[in-house]
C-alpha cells in the first residue's frame, strides 16, 4: 500500500516533467519560425499638383505581397493604381501588376511577387486621376 | 390571458420581417411601375489575345428598354477589366485575372452610347450603344433612378 502511494507521487512527478519538457521544445520552436516582419513602407511622390499624398507598403503573406496604398485623397475619390516596369522618371504604359482602385484614399491588393522581388529594382508604383483619365498621374514611387 | 413573453417577441418579429419584405418588394417595382418590364439583353465582351490591350468586340450594340447584362470574358494573359465611364456607374472587379469571367447587370437610362475602359490599360476602351426595342414610334427608354443594378 505504501509503495504504491509512492509510485503514484513518482508518476505524477515523471508526467510533470515531461509536460515542462514538451512546453519548452514548443517554445523553442516557435522561436524559430521566421517571422514576417514589419511591413516596408514608402512615400508618394504627389504629382501634377494633384494633392494626393501617403504612402505603399509592402506586407509579406506567405511568399506574395500585400500592397496598401493610403493617401489623403485630394479630391479624387477612385484612382487606378498600378505597379509598372521603369521609374517613376521613366515608365513604361504596361503595368506589371494591377492594383485595387484607391478608394477613399485607400487600396489593398495581394500581388503575386516577394517583397524581395518587388524592391528588386526597376518597378515603380503609380496612381491615375481617374477611371478615364489614365493619362494623368496623381502620385508616384519608386520601388526602392 | 397573459401572452408568453418569447411569444409575444416571435409575433413582433415576424410582423417586423413581412413588413420589411412588404416595403422591399413595392421599392423594387416602384420605379418601374410604368410600362411592361423588359427582359434583359446579354451581351458578351471579351478581352483579345493578342499582343495589343483590346476589347473584342470593342462596339456592341442591343436594342433593349430594359437591364443589359453584360458579361465580360478575359481571354488575354493578362489582368484586365471594364469600367463604364459615362451614363451609368458600373464596373467589373478591378482584376479580372487571365481566362476568367466578370459580370454586370446595367439598366441604362436612356438610348445612347455608354462608353467604357480597361483601367489597366490605357488606351483600351469600348462602347456598348443602346437602342429602344420600340425604335419606330420615336419613344425613348427612360428608366429615372434605375440606373445600375449591378456590381460598382
Amino acid at each position: 500500500m505504501h509503495d504504491t502511494a509512492q509510485d503514484r507521487i513518482g508518476l505524477v512527478g515523471a508526467l510533470t516533467r515531461l509536460l515542462a519538457i514538451a512546453a519548452s521544445v514548443a517554445i523553442a520552436l516557435s522561436a524559430c519560425q521566421p517571422a514576417a516582419g514589419p511591413p516596408r513602407t514608402i512615400t508618394l511622390q504627389t504629382l501634377n499638383d494633384s494633392g494626393v499624398r501617403g504612402t505603399v507598403s509592402f506586407r509579406d503573406v506567405g511568399g506574395r505581397t500585400q500592397v496598401e496604398v493610403h493617401v489623403e485623397p485630394g479630391g479624387h475619390p477612385d484612382m487606378p493604381a498600378h505597379v509598372h516596369p521603369g521609374t517613376c522618371d521613366d515608365l513604361t504604359p504596361q503595368p506589371k501588376f494591377p492594383l485595387e482602385n484607391v478608394r477613399n484614399g485607400v487600396s489593398v491588393t495581394v500581388v503575386p511577387a516577394s517583397i524581395d522581388e518587388l524592391f528588386a529594382g526597376g518597378l515603380a508604383v503609380n496612381i491615375h486621376k481617374s477611371n478615364d483619365d489614365l493619362k494623368t498621374y496623381t502620385a508616384c514611387v519608386d520601388i526602392q | 390571458m397573459r401572452r408568453h413573453p418569447v411569444a409575444d417577441l416571435t409575433r413582433r418579429a415576424l410582423g417586423a420581417t413581412g413588413t420589411a419584405l412588404l416595403l422591399a418588394g413595392c421599392l423594387a417595382v416602384g420605379p418601374r411601375s410604368t410600362g411592361t418590364p423588359s427582359a434583359p439583353v446579354s451581351v458578351t465582351i471579351g478581352a483579345a489575345a493578342g499582343d495589343t490591350p483590346a476589347f473584342e468586340p470593342a462596339e456592341v450594340t442591343v436594342q433593349t428598354d430594359g437591364p443589359v447584362v453584360v458579361v465580360f470574358r478575359n481571354g488575354s494573359s493578362v489582368a484586365h477589366n471594364l469600367v463604364f465611364t459615362a451614363g451609368v456607374a458600373a464596373a467589373t472587379r478591378t482584376i479580372v485575372e487571365p481566362g476568367t469571367s466578370d459580370r454586370l447587370v446595367i439598366l441604362p437610362p436612356n438610348e445612347g452610347t455608354y462608353p467604357f475602359v480597361c483601367t489597366i490599360h490605357e488606351g483600351m476602351a469600348g462602347v456598348l450603344l443602346v437602342q429602344s426595342a420600340r425604335s419606330g414610334d420615336g419613344a425613348v427608354a427612360s428608366h429615372d433612378a434605375w440606373t445600375v443594378l449591378g456590381r460598382r
